[in-house]
């Protein structure tokens, strides 16, 4: 399937000035690989878009592509993705260079990937916004040093001449927020960037971003392959798997209410309170060979409830079961009965 | 009887100090500060605590990677503290370990059934090649992998698949204890779900024992019969899993639980200030006092000047006559001065409390606490 169905409603309100971001029909080729197929969605100014899947369904190369990270080639991105009405994927690099650092902040897993570890974090603070911002080198030490008591960082100024190696993990990552805050991006993108800290590490950081969110009224597209840390800063969930959308709904209602079995394979799978040492539900198998994608539905080889007779040899749509809420599955209703929660044991 | 009763493992006293040079000159890194507990067979008994707490360092000492600066550490009721030459290696079948990242601890460049080999070879087991052979596949199976995985090279598999292979490793000397340093951590939910349920089973086929450490207090819960939970190098608290969880009492242990995330949507907005802020204070330079007082909503100036007694050594309290605590089954203990006021002000005034947490000594936590 190519990229050539009609646009469902995977936000709201997606016409009006209200959104920030607005990606269309994104699909991503890498040689044979179709690794994103045909992704919607759209981040409203101000709001959380979370994301989530496991490892290997897609979420870095969606967001790597809206955003106008992927080497195209040898990467082949087509689809749109509208920073308020302009498309990143026809950009070229100079416009890209506008967009990177200045209108969309970064944050990933791993600090090294974004810190330089030859430069102190006063020079990779004020780098970006003395060359976008155009400030002195006075304004730009001023702005860093309230950028890292922001995030949370104890007695700024003498950190600024730390490089980042001399820094604990937390820290770092505090410092790469501040990086990618420094010139008071638009939109946030945070890939998987709490994954390797302690909860109480990932509980602040949370905290400061939906803080600094509220204050400049900051857009933020939030991954993780965890529905619990998701469930602490978005207002809507897509849950992502072989590159596709399978569902998509506000917070509450995804957790209320999944429609997907793999959404619910994913919920079922986290180890819950008072569990004791039961059975934890699990989803067979893993993601599928974006080089070998199945003819039909993704999800088929690992679906505990697959049986329509279309679930082999077509892919679902995407079909609308609540005002916000979208779900790709021919069997999106309760009709096999099973439990709603339930994965396969 | 007795034999019954003896833990497996023991561990009294534990200390690890590590020398260090800093710009003020040499010092030395306390990073294990004296820890007593047991673990008994077919038990799961878990270090939880935040990065530099010294969960690591508490199983490279068992494991005499770091040699314990004092304390004494029994083995089936053998002392292993200071084992050396051809004891070392038998110790090191007896202790099993499994660690987070299994890429790191495969060698690239060989198919990974050697991996999984080596151990029968260098502990001659399983007899002659053959025999080892099969012993490997049999290993695979066991753990849940086909056999086709066995001529693949650590890359050509996937990050459950390759803790797979380091359990089907760590089970090859059927060591009498397994210690699994992280073993989840780096694994996605559905992934984790699949080996946490590989070790439950494992665990109930083959009577196995292990210290499990982690941070994610949801797989804390779920995979442990006891808990133990430290900071900068010392037990804050110490209890079987459910008195834990339902009860939680020492200050810090209730801050981790409150940051832990839960996949309750509404719960998660009701939260609006991270539970503790700042991060663990160098372990070269600890508070004094309590060393948690840094960060405890509930310290008061006591606590700068007293040191909250250690909790105490699993066995017969000081002048009891009452027989050793068996089992798992322990008193649950908190290393806080003040926890019958953090108790009464966050569980509603509890007379009890009060009166079982007699001043400046450790207090038996009021909950429903299991033994004696
Ligand atoms: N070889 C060493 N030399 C000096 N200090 C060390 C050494 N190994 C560990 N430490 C220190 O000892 C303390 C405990 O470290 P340890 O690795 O045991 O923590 P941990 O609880 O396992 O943390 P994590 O969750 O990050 O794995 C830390 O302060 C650490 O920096
Ligand atoms: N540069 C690349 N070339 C080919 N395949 C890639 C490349 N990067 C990622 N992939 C594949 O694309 C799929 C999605 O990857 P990714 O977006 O990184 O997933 P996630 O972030 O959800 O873990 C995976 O199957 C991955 O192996
Ligand atoms: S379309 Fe069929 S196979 Fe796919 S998720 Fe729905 S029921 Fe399962
Ligand atoms: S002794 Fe004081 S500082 Fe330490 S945990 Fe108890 S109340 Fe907090
Ligand atoms: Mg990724
Ligand atoms: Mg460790």
């Amino acid at each position: 399937m190519r990229t050539t169905e009609p646009r469902r409603p995977t936000a709201p309100a997606s016409s009006d000035g209200d959104v920030l971001l607005d990606v269309r029909d994104l699909a991503v080729r890498i040689g044979p690989a179709e690794i994103v197929n045909g992704v919607s969605f759209s981040v409203p100014r101000g709001g959380t878009l979370g994301i989530v899947g496991e490892s290997g369904s897609g979420k870095s190369m969606t967001v790597l592509a809206a955003t106008g990270l992927i080497d195209s080639p040898p990467a082949r991105v087509s689809g749109q993705s509208l920073l308020d009405g302009q498309d990143i994927v026809t950009m070229d690099p100079r416009q890209l260079r506008g967009v990177h650092g200045r209108r969309v902040g970064f944050i990933f897993q791993d600090p090294s990937t974004s810190l330089n570890p030859v430069l102190t974090v006063e020079q990779q603070l004020t780098e970006a916004p003395r060359f976008h911002l155009g400030l002195t080198r006075r304004d730009a030490r001023r702005r860093a040093l309230e950028l890292l008591e922001a995030v949370g960082i104890p007695d700024p100024p003498s950190r600024l001449s730390s490089y980042p190696h001399q820094l604990s993990g937390g820290m770092k990552q505090r410092v790469m927020i501040a990086v990618a805050l420094a010139c008071d991006p638009e939109l946030l993108v945070a890939d998987e960037p709490t994954t390797a800290l302690d909860v109480t590490t990932q509980a602040q950081i949370l905290e400061r971003v939906k803080e600094l969110q509220e204050s400049r009224g900051m857009s933020v597209i939030w991954i993780s392959h965890d529905l619990g840390v998701v469930s602490g800063i978005a207002d809507r969930v897509a849950v992502l798997y072989g590159g596709q959308i399978v569902e998509s709904a506000p917070l509450e209602e995804l957790f209320t209410d999944p429609r997907h079995p793999y959404t619910r394979g994913l919920m079922a799978a986290r180890p819950q309170t008072a569990h004791g040492k039961g059975e934890l539900a699990v989803i067979p198998g893993s993601p599928p060979d974006p080089k070998h994608l199945p003819q039909g539905c993704l999800f088929w080889d690992r679906c505990p409830v697959r049986g329509d007779p279309r679930c082999e040899t077509e892919r679902p749509p995407e079909t609308p079961v609540g005002p916000e809420h979208v779900v790709r599955t021919f069997n999106g209703g309760d009709a096999d009965g099973t439990d709603r929660r339930g994965g396969t044991r | 009887m007795t034999d019954d009763h003896r833990p497996l493992l023991s561990v009294r006293d534990l200390q690890v100090r590590f020398p260090v040079t800093t710009d003020r000159g040499k010092g030395a890194v306390q990073a294990v500060a004296g820890i007593d507990f047991d673990v008994h067979r077919g038990q799961t008994v878990s270090l939880v605590g935040e990065s530099g707490s010294g969960k690591s360092t508490v199983a490279n000492a068992l494991m005499h990677l770091v040699e314990p600066s004092a304390g004494t550490v029994l083995l089936d009721g053998e002392d292993i503290t200071s084992v050396r030459g051809r004891e070392l290696k038998a110790l090191r079948r007896r202790i099993a370990m499994v660690f987070q990242d299994p890429f790191a601890s495969l060698d690239p460049r060989q198919h990974v059934s050697r991996a999984v080999a080596e151990p029968l070879e260098v502990h001659g087991l399983g007899g002659d090649k053959e025999g080892r052979r099969r012993r490997v596949a049999e290993l695979f199976e066991l753990v849940g992998l086909s056999r086709r995985f066995l001529d693949r090279y650590p890359h050509e598999l996937s990050g459950g698949q390759r803790q797979r292979v380091s359990i089907a490793r760590a089970l090859a000397g059927e060591p009498d204890l397994i210690i699994l340093d992280e073993a989840t951590a780096s694994l996605d939910v559905s992934v984790q779900a699949q080996i946490m349920n590989l070790l439950n089973r494992l665990q109930g086929e083959l009577g196995l024992t292990y210290l499990f450490i982690a941070h994610d207090l949801a797989v804390v819960e779920h995979m442990s019969d006891h808990v133990l939970v430290m900071y900068l190098g010392r037990l804050m608290e110490d209890g079987d899993v459910r008195d834990l969880f339902d009860a939680p009492a020492h200050p810090y242990t209730k801050a981790l639980m409150a940051s832990a995330p839960s996949a309750d949507p509404v719960a998660e907005r009701r939260r609006r200030t991270a539970p503790l802020e700042g991060e663990v204070p160098s372990p070269l330079d600890p508070p004094s006092g309590c060393v948690f007082r840094t960060r405890c909503p509930w310290a008061a100036d006591e606590c700068a000047e007293t040191v909250p007694p250690p909790v105490p050594p699993p066995g017969p309290g000081p002048g009891s006559a009452a027989p050793a605590r068996r089992g798992a089954s322990r008193e649950h203990l908190a290393a806080c001065i003040r926890l019958p006021v953090v108790q009464a002000a966050t569980r509603g005034a509890s007379p009890a409390a009060e009166t079982r947490a007699g001043p400046g000594r450790t207090a038996p936590w009021a909950g429903r606490s299991a033994g004696t």
